[in-house]
């Protein structure tokens, strides 16, 4: 069962004339483990159909569905605890609480899901140590790098076990080489842990993982060409993304794919 | 979210049976060595509480209640505030200090106001009826009308002593002569009441002496320290009175009432002073047997038209009611602005702290915060700062209400336990509603406004 799917989807800001038309009729289906890239000029839509498959926003038209559960037809008060359990949210701009450490920026989401104590200590330390923070715990954020602060937010996304990850733009405060870190996480993730990466980015190289890749454009989707090579094959995430060597990555800088399909 | 939550009924329950046990063991002791007993320590605690079978089954109930009450809200407490979690609101709180300073600092005000006025209401409230108290008299005989030694004048004829002592249970009957009188000071009018001294059976003298002598002798007299402080006079100075000096050879305190203090003259010089002729204020009465008061204070209102009899009780009560009178109105609008000026205080740094944070509890709601989870971090920062504020206000009350005694002696105060708990009550209630208005601020954030950068 697809973990996350839309269904026609549209979203009208605004009523009568001043009416703005964000997305409209869109429809996507993600799978356990696979990474939909989306990409498109500013303002085409793309944040807006985030933070309605995020649960934040509801449509004006269409239907979401998450685990095959109807999240357009849910009532408002449930959204938070859908949100708490099964999406964890990546933002261009981190969205730490600064007057958390990194550790208790992870805790934070846990101990709302009633896991409190040692056992939700062991998780987020688990968690940073993962993605290379073991020795940052107690910084504040202030104190981290960029790569540092969007590594400790994908480890507070993850704290729940998502099923889904939704990074909107992830990479767009980082520098070249961060960014590309942060997007082999999110890879790595998607293969190890079998959750459902939606990512929107203008980091054309991300194409190269991306089961689907779409583009934005007025509102609208239009499929771009993906390799489609994932994490379903052999070739380790490492080897087919960042690699020197093999030929994957050179074609990382095959531009032209990624213009929309006529 | 079972882990470290405290099952509340069965807390209250608990602590509601142990404060039974404790009250039992202490109503055991008393009864039990009667010669020790402790039970002036705590049955302030219990309003109602007597040493009877009613009395003594009145206060294990409210022991109980306490018990109960006192389970019930700090268990809703302790399950309330995030237990283990990080605590958002102590972060918040700690990394923005002057905020912090200068909300504690807004409760730590009202309570202090709070606290102080109330500690001289005590006070004051205490010395009104110390006086009667402090008499070696069961029964205060007044004129019909006069009900405190402070609203109104008493007159009866003289002959009363000798028809009151022929009633049953009466051992001694004294006049009581007082009067109120401005002398003139430098101009000054300067109010004071002066008694006449019965040195002998120690009915309308001096409570407590300061220095000089405690006795006024002819052509002399006592006054309250107040009273020398107000208009700076020392012994051997001189008050004339209708032509007649008298010299000041004793300063007494414990009888300053706010408006006018007490002075002493011998009896004789008061029934000289005053002209009564046929006439006395007070006529007090000793009993043979004090349990009889309720008995023989009906029998004189029978006996004798236009006349009210009081146990020394219900005199000193109704002295005291003067203040609550006066006083009780203009304290309850001053704790009200101190409540009020607390309340806008921790209001305004906490709706700042607020807005300045709405980014960030818009985060949390993104990832998944209900508006409850959000109201709980507003909620535990207003029980810091209520909490934190009531302590130093608390301190700073003592302080300046030990500071004050030495400095101004007749500056009077007097704080209860029991104020402590409901001023405590207060401030966390101020800390409280405080916190009302930028939860409503919460509720209205979008979440999905943390996508934009
Ligand atoms: N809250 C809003 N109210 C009104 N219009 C909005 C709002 N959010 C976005 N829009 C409009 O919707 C369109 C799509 O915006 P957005 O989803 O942010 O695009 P993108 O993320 O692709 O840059 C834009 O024209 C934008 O101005
Ligand atoms: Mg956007």
């Amino acid at each position: 069962m697809a973990t996350l799917k839309l269904e026609n989807v549209t979203k009208i800001y605004g009523k009568g004339h001043t009416a703005v038309k964000a997305v409209e009729g869109v429809s996507l289906e993600v799978a356990p483990g696979e990474i939909l890239l989306i990409m498109g000029p500013s303002g085409s839509g793309k944040t807006t159909l985030l933070s309605m498959a995020g649960a934040m926003l509801r449509p004006s038209e269409g239907r979401i569905f998450i685990h095959g559960q109807e999240i357009t037809r849910m009532r408002e008060s449930q959204l938070p605890t859908l949100r708490l359990k099964e999406i964890g949210f990546v933002f261009q701009s981190f969205n730490l609480l600064s007057n958390l450490t990194a550790l208790e920026n992870v805790l934070v989401p846990l101990s709302w899901n009633g896991t409190n104590g040692s056992g939700a200590r062991e998780k987020a330390e688990g968690l940073l140590v993962d993605l290379g923070l073991g020795d940052r715990l107690h910084h504040l954020p202030a104190d981290l790098s960029g790569g540092e602060k969007q590594r400790v937010a994908i480890a507070r996304a993850l704290a729940n076990d998502p099923k889904i990850i939704l990074a909107d733009e992830p990479t767009g405060n980082l520098d070249s080489q961060t960014g590309h870190e942060v997007t082999r996480l999110l890879c790595r993730i998607a293969c190890d842990r079998k959750v459902s990466v939606v990512i929107v980015s203008h980091d054309q190289r991300i194409a190269d993982v991306a089961q689907q890749v779409w583009w934005m454009e007025d509102g609208r989707l239009r499929p771009a060409q993906a390799t489609g090579l994932g994490c379903e094959t052999s070739v380790p995430v490492e080897a087919r993304y960042g690699g020197k060597n093999d030929d994957t990555g050179s074609r990382m800088w095959h531009v032209p794919r990624l213009r929309p399909l006529p | 979210m079972s882990e470290g939550k405290l099952r509340t009924g069965r807390f209250a329950l608990a602590l509601a049976g142990t404060f039974g046990l404790v009250y039992g063991l202490c109503v055991l002791w008393d009864y039990t060595f009667p010669e020790r007993a402790v039970r002036q320590v705590w049955q302030d605690l219990f309003p109602g509480f007597a040493w009877t079978l009613e009395g003594v089954l009145l206060g294990l109930g409210e022991s109980l209640l306490y018990g109960l009450g006192i389970g019930l809200i700090f268990g809703a407490l302790y399950n309330f505030a995030p237990s283990q979690g990080v605590s958002i609101a102590r972060k918040n709180l700690l990394a923005e200090k002057t905020r912090l300073a200068i909300s504690v600092g807004g409760v730590a005000f009202a309570v202090l106001l709070i606290l102080v006025l109330q500690g001289l209401y005590q006070g004051w409230d205490r010395r009104m009826g110390v006086y009667i108290e402090q008499t070696p008299a069961d029964i205060w005989v007044a004129q019909e009308g006069a009900d405190d030694m402070f609203h109104s004048m008493s007159l009866l004829p003289a002959n009363l002593q000798e028809r009151s002592e022929k009633i049953d249970g009466v051992a001694e009957v004294h006049p009581l002569h007082s009067r109120r009188y401005a002398f003139n000071i430098e101009g000054e009018e300067a109010l004071t009441v002066i008694l006449g001294y019965h040195a002998e059976e120690g009915v309308g003298g001096p409570l407590e002496m300061v220095e000089g002598e405690s006795i006024p002798g002819p052509g002399e007299i006592i006054i309250d320290r107040a009273f020398a402080n107000k208009y700076d006079l020392h012994l051997g100075d001189i008050l004339t009175m209708e032509d007649k000096d008298l010299r000041i050879v004793g300063i007494s305190e414990g009888t300053d009432f706010l408006l006018y203090q007490y002075s002493f003259v011998a009896e004789t010089e008061a029934q000289a002073l005053f002209q009564m002729g046929d006439f006395v204020n007070y006529f007090l009465i000793r009993l043979e047997d004090a349990g009889e008061v309720d008995i023989v204070t009906d029998l004189i209102e029978a006996e004798f038209a236009g006349v009210q009899a009081f146990s020394r009780e219900e005199f000193a009560d109704t002295s005291r009611q003067l203040l609550e009178e006066y006083f009780i109105p203009v304290l309850a609008v001053l704790f009200a602005i101190g409540f009020a000026i607390g309340v806008a205080v921790i209001g305004l740094t906490t709706y700042t702290a607020t807005i300045e944070k709405s980014r960030e509890y818009g985060i949390l709601k993104a990832i998944g915060a209900k508006n409850s989870d959000l109201y709980r971090i507003l909620f535990e920062q207003g029980m810091i700062v209520g909490l934190l504020g009531f302590g130093v206000g608390a301190a700073l009350s003592l302080v300046v209400n030990q500071a004050a005694a030495k400095v101004v002696p007749e500056f009077l105060t007097s704080i209860e336990p029991l104020d402590m708990s409901w001023v405590l009550g207060a401030s966390l209630l101020m800390s409280l509603l405080a916190s009302y208005i930028p939860m409503r601020r919460l509720a209205g954030i979008d979440p999905a406004l943390v996508f934009k950068s």
